[in-house]
């Protein structure tokens, strides 16, 4: 079977950021519970100038030589926040991209799970050999609509992940064989018009848990009986918030054998902890969870070529995956030479004030046919933090028509 | 079995679910938060217990529960099924 995986990958979590604890103490909660049940330490936020098409690419830029733009023969993107009903962003991030014309594309949509749909099937098309050689590039981007004054308001965030799948793979390679699903028909979290987001708490944490269960005992059926505690060196879980993988972990981990919170912690300190490195700094990971924590992980850790990876993605509505994959000698270095770290620090974090302003603003913006993007807002951070940094915007909304440009 | 017998299962999965509660301090007339159980400690008390009994209940009848008590009788319905 052919060698398959990530050749090269990078995240983009925007460039404006909101203080957890600075929200907890607007909204009257308890900063010190807020930081510690959710694990978010800061909530990425983009500005009305940015949407998923811009967020795909601006994490696609740095790291696509022109060589890659050649090869490239597929290009799918996974999002639940297309500006479009029909024409899919995989278009406009096709253009913007500057891909050459013979390219397969789509999106896919399944909630959170849309950049493992998408990752799926593009190391799928490899696997048949109808690729010819050829990579695929899957990109997955989301944000948080507004949520003002709900308890789900501290589980918010936004992030973009591009990566380049190849029979060629530098990073991980999946282990195509070994992979288990589950799915039941429910309304967790759906999104069903432009603005509204509809969700309840409760069924949402509960129909997680009960995928990642059914997923994992799909995957041992296929794989065969794997000790959940010594199979894999580390665990990804999906992030809605990253205070829900240390209860993905403790199902994984009681479906093995019975124990103790404090002997779950411990686990999860030492095999889930290192993956939530930028997902504790973006917040909600949405359809590019597992990408950011692979991120996190090869960046907080020391070589680890040639150990297991258990990674688990879940979709709401809902479906969950379970599958795996071998981290390979190059992955450490790959990591190293992006600056994922120094990107988030640059971020401008804004005050509660600012934040509501902004979304109140984008709100505006929302299937409005004519607009042009502010770009003074903010203390005109376009001009420092854009300009001249080659970053895609949405310039202008006409007619319905969106006009994008790299500045 | 008895509603006792679906308490000390429940007891027990509080006990190991939530940190620093010792077996004699549990009213079951409370909710687990009095306990110091967040939103997830809880999710976890009902799937092991409801694993251990061996029954599947609809999320949605969960939702309005507010004491162990109530729980219990809410799985007694399903073990008795």
């Amino acid at each position: 079977m052919k060698k398959i995986g990530i050749e090269k990958m990078n995240i983009y979590g925007g460039s404006l950021s909101l203080s957890q604890k600075d929200l907890a103490i607007a909204r009257d909660k308890d900063p010190e519970v807020v930081l510690r049940d959710y694990l978010i330490d800061t909530r990425s936020l983009i500005p009305p100038y940015e949407d998923t098409v811009t967020m795909c690419v601006n994490a696609a830029l740095s790291i696509l030589t022109e060589e890659d733009k050649k090869q490239i023969g597929m290009l799918i993107a996974g999002t639940e926040g297309s500006v479009d009903f029909g024409k899919p962003i995989s278009t406009n991030v096709h253009s913007a991209l500057g891909l050459n014309p013979n390219v397969r594309n789509y999106e896919t949509k399944h909630a959170c799970y849309s950049g493992v749909a998408a990752l799926d099937t593009a190391i799928n098309w490899i696997a048949s050999g109808l690729n010819k050689g050829r990579k695929a590039l899957v990109v997955a981007a989301d944000f948080s609509r507004k949520h003002f004054l709900k308890d789900h308001e501290f589980v918010l965030g936004g992030v973009a992940a591009a990566v380049l799948v190849s029979e060629n793979p530098k990073i991980i390679e999946y282990e195509l064989d070994k992979k288990g699903t589950w799915t039941t028909d429910v309304y967790d979290t759906f999104r069903p018009s432009a603005k509204a987001e509809m969700g309840n708490n409760e069924v949402s944490l509960f129909s997680y848990t009960d995928a990642i269960e059914g997923a994992f005992l799909h995957y041992k059926d296929n794989v065969g009986d794997v000790n959940f505690d010594e199979y894999f060196k580390y665990n990804i879980y999906h992030t809605p918030f990253p205070g829900m993988s240390f209860q993905a972990h403790r199902v994984l981990c009681n479906l093995q054998r019975k124990r103790k919170k404090a002997e779950i912690k411990e686990s999860f300190n030492e095999k889930v902890m290192p993956t939530l490195r930028y997902a504790q700094r973006i917040g909600s990971c949405y359809g590019a969870s597992n990408f950011v924590c692979l991120s996190g992980l090869l960046k907080s850790v020391p070589d680890i070529t040639g150990e297991r990876i258990g990674m688990f993605s879940y979709g709401s509505g809902c479906i969950g995956e379970f599958y795996s994959g071998i981290i390979l000698p190059d992955a450490k270095k790959m990591i190293e030479d992006l600056s994922i770290d120094s990107e988030l620090d640059k971020r401008k974090q804004l005050s509660v004030k600012e934040y509501e302003a902004l979304e109140n603003l984008r709100e505006s913006y929302i299937e409005n046919p004519d607009f042009e993007t502010d770009l003074s807002i903010l203390d005109n951070w376009y001009d420092k933090y854009y300009k001249g940094s080659g970053k895609l915007i949405l310039k202008k909304v006409d007619n319905y028509f969106r006009t994008y440009e790299r500045v | 079995m008895t509603k006792d017998d679906v308490v000390a299962v429940i007891v027990e999965n509080i006990l190991d679910n939530l940190d620093d509660v010792e077996e004699g301090e549990i009213d079951t007339s409370k909710s687990m938060k009095d306990y110091g159980a967040n939103s997830l400690d809880i999710i976890e008390v009902v799937s092991t217990s409801m694993r251990e009994l061996k029954i599947k209940i609809p999320r949605t009848e969960l939702a309005d529960i507010d004491t162990i008590d109530s729980l219990a009788d809410k799985f007694l319905e399903y073990v008795n099924k």
